[in-house]
């Protein structure tokens, strides 16, 4: 049979039949409605409004602080970048086009001016340093937890890694759209994502033994 | 400390969100601050307008500081400096258009050096000699060279000029003139030229940015001052465009970026203008100028292409359309009901993309990209959704394959040998046997055999089995067709050779008997039938020999889904499937 490429009955179900143990979820709580609003402060801004300053930056601190954190690594600098992110954000509003993507195109912002810092910071070729983060090994609270695991990306991942990893907890980018923000192929994108929370996995239960 | 990734991301994200730093009031002084010094500043706006940079970027400033006194001490050692001015190199000039070359002269402005950076500055260069005469004098010839061979013509007749100096007031002057005489140039050969011209130093950091994206630094740095503008612009996307491109970009900017000094206007004719972008859209869109209100064009750039954003509305429907500039092309077409909004059905965000579409089906077709031919992709309105149609060609067969462009579902796939167009390469034996007897027939069983086999079923698996003998154009085959899951399998099988001819497995269209259909969601989802086929394929089951058999649509929760319980050989099935994709979210069997 001159037929090269094998196709089976199980291999067009795949979809449905690769599963699946037990709660795996798949769907992650969209930001779709927030999106639409995040466009619609933008357009306010545009406008003039600064209130609309505050909601934008209520609903999207968060994001822009961690990505600038994980490409500077120093809360110093992450609050510079966030400082002109926002700045450039009502600068543009006016040239802003809605493509439904209002949040794509504020961490585009939050990189570019990043990887800018990163340049021509004197600091960025140092060692990265806990200034921040208390190392208490003892402290096992909640909060302590939280910010070992964060010292820990920051400490060991590299630069790529941090941001895919932190795209993805703090503002559940899809994996495309990760790959589309950072300029990378997505099968690149995903190997990375994987790769660098199984190297987290493996720290973190080491240093928690 | 055993975590899963989720706990991991968890916690990331709660320790960011207790350590953000609450800059909003400094932000608020500093944007009051600026929009005061722009009300004094708007006075003298006109100077403004031209404003030649003196070399702003900052690590430029801090090794000039630093090197200045080196500098100093050199001169000062080396007391017949002046001797050697005459083979040092004072500027380093660069001419892109898409032809990128660069010529260095000493400080009596004579050519030391040539240099192509790339295949096309070669041809443009060619077999002149340029060493040793006047800049003047090579700058007239490189142009002349650019508009005879074509770089520099009435479509494409931007140019960036690129000065990198050991001096900046000899480089500023040396922008300024080139910048003038260039324009002069063009003019003479009847061509409004565009100069785009700056100074820059091409550092190591240019340098490297320019070998990686393959543009030379000239270029990058013009990008990277597009984007302290416009920081939404992405670097390698715009590395992909031509210097006319980027230099219309800068236009729809309305303002130059800082140390970049315009004159002349980017040529559009490349393009294929509003007009027709428009006439595109409203073609496709089935409706006229009258039919629609708010009308909004816009020339864009995406994915390293000029394109033009063609916007209406129609009663509350937004379109939006994006079409290649040069070739008027539709690359998206969106539309979106704006009364609906809470339930989007057509933000691109949902969409898996055009390159995951290919992905899936190449990844399903076992190929690789470049393996095969034509890959071929477009987005199209199929009733009420979107999908993907992907055609490619591998070898003699032809692949189309139909994807949902929201969950990335195959629904359907056709695979067909490519017919021997003038009977080249295909003159198989099948269609020179012209007198075909039933003797030479492989016969039913052995055709169902071969489609069984190719799509890794058995008789006993499959659904509604029939096989039919056609006649096509002198040619016998065995149509086979069968059921399996939720899709049918068609096959057409060469009578005489056992050729699979074609193969098409299409998703059973699930059936819109339900009750529940009155609402327009409905469509959307595949329904009970269809989540039923699902959830006892997995279980790998038949309806028959399950008891206790329940299923459910749930939409309180996001996304919806249906629950299907059913009973077998002692256990409790539990499924929850997607209503949109039918992925099965989670599956539970328990010991009843």
């Amino acid at each position: 049979m001159a037929f090269s490429p094998v196709i089976t009955g199980e291999r067009v179900l795949a979809g449905q039949r690769k599963t699946t143990q037990k709660s795996q979820t798949v769907h992650r709580p969209g930001q779709k409605v927030t999106m639409e609003d995040l466009d619609k402060q933008i357009m306010k801004l545009a406008g003039g409004d600064m209130d609309a300053l505050e909601t934008l930056y209520e609903r999207t601190k968060t994001a822009v602080y961690g990505f600038a954190l994980s490409i500077v690594r120093h809360p110093q600098d992450a609050e510079d970048v966030m400082q002109d992110t926002y700045i450039r954000v009502v600068q543009g509003s006016g040239r802003y086009h809605s493509k439904g993507k209002p949040m794509a195109w504020i961490l585009t912002i939050v990189r570019n001016l990043a990887l800018d810092k990163l340049r021509t910071s004197p600091d960025a070729e140092l060692p990265f340093e806990d200034e921040w983060v208390s190392d208490s090994k003892a402290d096992f609270t909640e909060a302590a937890l939280d910010r070992m695991v964060l010292r820990t990306v920051l400490k060991e991942l590299t630069e790529e890694e941090r941001q895919i990893v932190i795209l993805r907890s703090i503002e559940g980018l899809k994996h495309r759209e990760i790959a589309k923000l950072l300029a990378i192929p997505l099968g690149t994108a995903l190997s990375k994502y994987h790769r660098s929370l199984s190297k987290l996995r493996t720290i973190l239960e080491e240093e928690g033994k | 400390m055993k975590e899963t990734n989720q706990m991991i991301e968890n916690r990331l994200k709660r320790a960011v969100e207790s350590s953000v730093p609450n800059v909003l009031p400094k932000l608020l002084k500093q944007i009051e601050k600026q929009e005061e010094l722009k009300k004094m500043n708007n006075l003298d706006e006109k100077d403004k307008v031209i404003s030649l940079e003196t070399r702003k970027s900052r690590p430029a400033l801090r090794w000039q500081r630093i090197l200045a006194p080196v500098a100093a001490a050199i001169i000062l050692l080396l007391g017949s400096w002046f001797a050697y001015a005459a083979y040092a190199t004072q500027a380093v000039i660069a001419f892109d258009v898409n032809p990128s070359i660069e010529l260095s002269v000493n400080r009596n402005e004579k050519v030391l050096q040539v240099d192509p950076r790339n295949e096309e500055g070669k041809s443009v260069i060619d077999d002149m000699n340029l060493k040793g005469v006047d800049l003047d004098v090579a700058v007239n010839a490189l142009i002349g060279s650019m508009v005879r061979k074509g770089y520099i013509s009435e479509v494409r007749n931007s140019i960036l000029i690129t000065v990198d100096s050991k001096s900046a007031v000899q480089g500023d002057r040396l922008q300024k003139r080139l910048s003038g005489e260039v324009s002069e140039l063009l003019n003479g050969y009847a061509l409004q030229g565009a100069v785009l011209s700056q100074t820059s130093r091409a550092d190591r950091h240019f340098r490297e940015l320019a070998e990686t994206h393959g543009i030379s630094p000239g270029k990058a740095a013009l990008i990277e001052r597009l984007i302290k503008q416009n920081p939404a612009i992405h670097f390698a996307d715009a590395a992909r465009l031509s210097i006319n491109d980027i230099n219309l970009l800068i236009s729809s900017l309305k303002a130059a970026p800082e140390g970049v000094s315009l004159t002349g206007m980017a040529s559009r004719k490349e393009y294929i203008g509003e007009e027709k972008a428009k006439s595109i859209a409203f073609e496709h869109a089935g409706v006229t100028e009258q039919d629609i209100r708010q009308l909004e064009i816009e020339l864009d750039y995406d994915d390293g292409r000029m394109i033009y954003e063609v916007e209406f509305y129609i009663g509350q429907i937004e379109y939006d359309y994006e079409i290649d500039a040069k070739n008027g092309r539709i690359l998206e077409f969106k539309s979106k009901d704006k009364e609906n909004a809470g339930t989007p059905p057509a933000q691109t965000d949902q969409y898996i993309g055009r390159g995951r579409a290919e992905e899936i089906a190449l990844n399903h077709a076992g190929l690789s990209r470049n393996q095969v031919r034509k890959l071929e992709t477009e987005m199209e309105r199929d009733r009420n959704r979107m999908t993907y149609e992907v055609e490619f060609e591998h070898e003699n067969y032809k692949y189309e394959y139909e994807i949902d462009a929201e969950s990335g579902r195959i629904i359907e796939v056709e695979i067909e040998k490519i017919r021997a167009g003038n009977g080249q390469s295909g003159a198989s034996p099948s269609t020179q046997r012209t007198t075909q007897r039933e003797g030479e027939h492989i016969g039913a069983t052995r055709a169902e055999e071969i489609a069984l086999n190719h799509a890794g079923l058995n008789r006993n698996q499959v659904r509604k089995l029939e096989t039919e003998m056609e006649r096509e154009q002198n040619r016998l085959y065995y149509e086979v067709e069968f059921e399996y899951g939720d899709k049918t399998y068609e096959y057409e099988i060469d009578a005489v050779t056992g050729a699979i001819v074609k193969v098409e497995i299409e998703m059973i269209k699930p059936k819109n008997s339900h009750p529940a259909s009155s609402s327009p969601n409905q469509d959307l989802f595949i329904g009970h039938g269809e989540a039923e086929r699902i959830a006892l394929n997995h279980a790998g089951l038949t309806r028959s020999q399950v008891t206790g058999f329940e299923i459910e649509f749930k939409d309180k929760k996001s996304p919806p889904y249906y629950e299907v319980e059913f009973k077998y050989g002692g256990y409790e099935y539990e499924y929850e499937i997607h209503a949109a994709s039918g992925k099965i979210l989670e599956f539970e069997k328990e010991i009843d």
